[in-house]
């Protein structure tokens, strides 16, 4: 063999084992390329999630500052309310009469207060018509001296916080006296407990 | 990237229903209603122009109305039929829960701002196939594709993050407002199944609160002759009364205001009284029995121990009454599992099953926590947490440390992990010396010590000088080399020694305090030389040596009581500065911002 045949050879097979090592790194590449596009996927998916939960927590965060009177302007309600029917009440005594004016006085700074932090009341009156969005009908009155769906009895008015119903005002309705219940059975099927 | 699905899940109930998702982050959120609640009643009523009402105004308006319809869930699946008169025409129990559930369909996709399509929805495990068909059919009506049907105890296991995977028996109790439901589930082979439930369809925490109304108005008959049964008063005693109830959950006794109440003969009668949870467990023993027999009927039909359950659930809001809870406990010989809102937790196990539907949940990334604090030692051996148990991993901390002592040439950074107040009662996990401080008093050189944990848990720890910019570092592989228990065991020793080591936590900081106030009297003693009064020197002089031989004594009582005395008289000595403007001046008076900021590296030379 000619050592120009043998040059020859060497030639190929350092070729051949060139191609090989070529085709063995691109198929690294190839598997290093997915992987990269999968942790970028990962990351790029973390990152949204990490956004997304920061952007819902500020809306969270906000939320709970604006409404965060409210459980404890609950607890004041049923005092308020009682206060608020007691002086509504006309004495014949003069001296409870004054009392009643001062008492009147102090519940207006109470509620200005309240009013203040984002408290609204909403003055019901006999003769309003029922609406279901600010009203609680806790009684049916079966009538035919005004229209159906009036309220003909207020226990206590309707509190907003802000754009929000608190505690509707619990009012007694006037029904048409048609519909009144003649007899047990036709008593619409409804428990009481469900209308707390 | 777009928006991903989103499969709500639905606990549709008798008296109230709950809605919630899956949150980007992986916690699962309980929407609230337009008002701004949790739960919207399962009420649907049809004012006489046709207009429907929903939830909370439904309920309100109900007595008025005769087109309102509650409860329509004990209906589902049968052929009766509701007549609507303002709209003439008949309503199926499906086409009503149609209209609850799309009502809560429409302010889920208000509150989530994009459509939902998809819901998972819970029956009780008693329901028929008549029923579950009749329940997906409702939702398909509402214009969700109901994914999937699944029993309401296998939703509050979901929620309570039991797994397939463990064979477990799980007994559920369910006490809501109008019925009660108790079931037995065997975790196993990859399924939950029920394999025996029993209950009653009107008992509820509702049962509870009339049996206090009774009582409240038998003591206002027995104390003012006076028999009170308008709806006024009636509405007003069901408010007192539940509220009692829930009150009576917390404390032993509560009281009952009801002022102003009715009229009487001599003016307006008003009625305080206290009711004991004793007097409350008496009111409602037979309540509390009506309890017990579904508990041994389950059991029974299961053919299971109670020796052989795993794990008690409960859920529906009156479970939260200690009466019922030792009621469970007795019965089953399990202390219950609370951790989960009783209300929401059906709804959340439903999220949870949407969840894992929607593919969301095979994605997350686990990632790890730092099982243990990490810290170092500061002055008068007190361990400063850098990053606090239980934090994300990887991540970065950084806090600004000083000198304690005058003219100190270095600083030791000695590492700790562990929860305990004092350091050597933690984890040595290494130390390293910083120096080349320049020359300076206490407290002003700035050194900043930065720890990081890469993703394979490992700490470096840096402290750096600022001034002279100086670094010096420590890396340590073996931070989480120990083993769950002594993580355990650990976390167990702080919650035991917390008290003891409060205390001494404070003691350290008082002499810390005292050490503070000495050295900068002495300070500005030896400055001011012979230009303070002589008066003042002496009194000076007498209040360290005081203050020296509390600390030298461990009197910590004395220690307290000077400090507060000598921290009162600077306030008043500053005042009286700010009053007299350029006073005599009273050096000794340590100025504000240098008795802050009492973090001072430890110094051991």
């Amino acid at each position: 063999m000619s050592d120009e045949k043998k040059h020859v050879e060497k030639e190929v097979t350092l070729k051949k084992r060139h191609l090989a090592k070529i085709q063995k790194l691109e198929a690294e590449i190839e598997k290093l390329k997915a992987e990269s596009a999968e942790w970028h996927n990962k990351y790029m998916r973390v990152l949204a999630d990490m956004d997304n939960a920061r952007k819902q927590n500020a809306k969270d965060q906000q939320y709970y500052i604006k409404y965060r009177a409210v459980p404890f302007i609950e607890k004041l309600l049923p005092a308020l309310d009682i206060f608020n029917h007691v002086i509504r009440e006309e004495q014949e005594d003069p001296v409870l009469n004054n009392y009643l004016t001062g008492f009147r006085f102090v519940y207006g700074q109470l509620l200005e207060a309240l009013t203040s932090e984002g408290l609204q009341e909403v003055v019901v009156k006999v003769g309003d018509k029922f609406d279901e969005n600010t009203m609680h009908a806790v009684e049916v009155k079966y009538t035919e001296e005004v229209e159906p769906n009036t309220v003909v009895g207020v226990r206590n008015n309707t509190f907003k916080f802000i754009d929000r119903l608190i505690r509707p005002a619990q009012v007694m309705v006037s029904t048409n006296i048609k519909d009144e219940p003649k007899s047990d059975d036709n008593v619409p099927e409804i428990n009481p407990a469900d209308l707390n | 990237m777009a928006k991903k699905e989103i499969i709500i899940g639905i606990d549709l109930g008798t008296t109230n229903s709950v809605v919630s998702y899956r949150q980007a982050d992986g916690q699962i959120k309980v929407i609230p209603t337009p008002e701004g609640k949790p739960t919207t009643p399962s009420v649907v009523a049809f004012k006489p122009d046709g207009e429907q009402v929903n939830g909370e105004a439904a309920k309100r308006q109900a007595v008025t109305n005769p087109d309102t319809v509650m409860s329509v869930k004990r209906h589902i699946g049968t052929n009766k039929k509701f007549k609507i008169n303002a709209l003439k025409k008949e309503f199926t129990p499906e086409e009503i829960s149609a209209r609850i559930l799309g009502y809560m369909k429409d302010y889920a996709e208000k509150n989530l701002g994009q459509a939902i399509k998809k819901a998972v929805i819970t029956v009780p495990a008693y329901f028929n196939d008549a029923q579950r068909q009749a329940t997906k059919v409702a939702g398909e009506i509402a214009g969700l594709e109901v994914v999937r049907i699944i029993n309401e105890p296998t939703a509050a296991a979901l929620a309570y993050g039991l797994d397939k995977e463990h064979d477990e028996k799980i007994l559920v109790f369910d006490l809501g407002g109008g019925t009660f439901d108790v079931s037995i589930l065997e975790i196993g082979d990859g399924t939950f199944e029920v394999i025996a439930t029993a209950g009653d369809n009107h008992l509820g925490g509702d049962d509870w609160d009339a049996e206090i109304v009774e009582w409240i108005k038998q003591e206002i008959e027995r104390e003012h002759g006076l028999k009170l049964n308008d709806k006024m008063a009636m509405q007003r005693f069901r408010e007192a009364a539940e509220k009692a109830k829930i009150d009576l959950s917390q404390m032993l006794e509560t009281t009952i205001s009801l002022p102003f109440i009715g009229m009487g003969a001599s003016g307006p009668i008003s009625y305080e009284g206290k009711l004991t949870r004793a007097k409350f467990l008496d009111l409602t023993k037979h309540l509390l029995a009506r309890v017990e027999e579904p508990i041994r009927r389950a059991l029974a039909d299961a053919k299971v121990k109670s020796s052989d359950l795993n794990q008690v659930i409960l859920i529906g809001g009156s479970t939260r009454m200690p009466a019922v809870q030792d009621l469970v406990k007795k019965m089953t010989g399990k202390a219950p599992n609370l951790s989960v809102n009783p209300d929401e937790a059906v709804s959340i196990g439903a999220a949870i099953q949407g969840a894992v539907i929607a593919g969301d949940v095979k994605d997350v990334v686990l990632l790890d926590v730092t099982p243990l604090t990490l810290g170092i030692e500061t002055m008068g051996e007190v361990m400063t947490p850098l990053i606090t148990r239980n934090t994300t991993i990887p991540t970065t901390k950084s806090q600004i440390f000083s000198t304690a002592a005058d003219n100190q040439p270095s600083v030791d950074i000695v590492v700790y992990q562990g929860e305990r107040p004092m350091a050597r009662d933690n984890k040595l996990l290494g130390h390293f010396r910083l120096d080349g401080i320049k020359p300076a008093r206490r407290g002003q050189p700035r050194i900043e010590v930065t720890f990081d944990i890469d993703v394979n848990g490992i700490v470096k720890v840096t402290a750096k000088d600022l001034d002279t910019q100086k670094e010096q570092h420590i890396t340590i592989t073996n931070s989480s080399g120990l083993s769950k228990e002594e993580i355990d065991r650990m976390v167990k020793d702080a919650e035991e020694h917390k008290e003891a080591d409060e205390l001494r936590k404070k003691n350290v900081e008082l002499k810390n305090r005292a050490e503070q106030y000495i050295n900068e009297i002495e300070h500005s003693l030896s400055e001011a030389g012979d230009k303070v009064d002589a008066n003042q020197k002496e009194a000076s002089e007498k209040l360290v040596t005081e203050l020296k031989e509390a600390i030298e004594k461990e009197d910590y009582e004395t220690l307290e009581k000077r400090l507060s005395e000598l921290e009162q008289m600077a306030q008043m000595m500053q005042n009286m500065q700010q009053g007299q403007g350029e006073a005599t001046a009273s050096t000794e008076t340590p100025k504000d911002d240098d008795i802050i900021d009492a973090d001072f590296t430890n110094k051991k030379d």
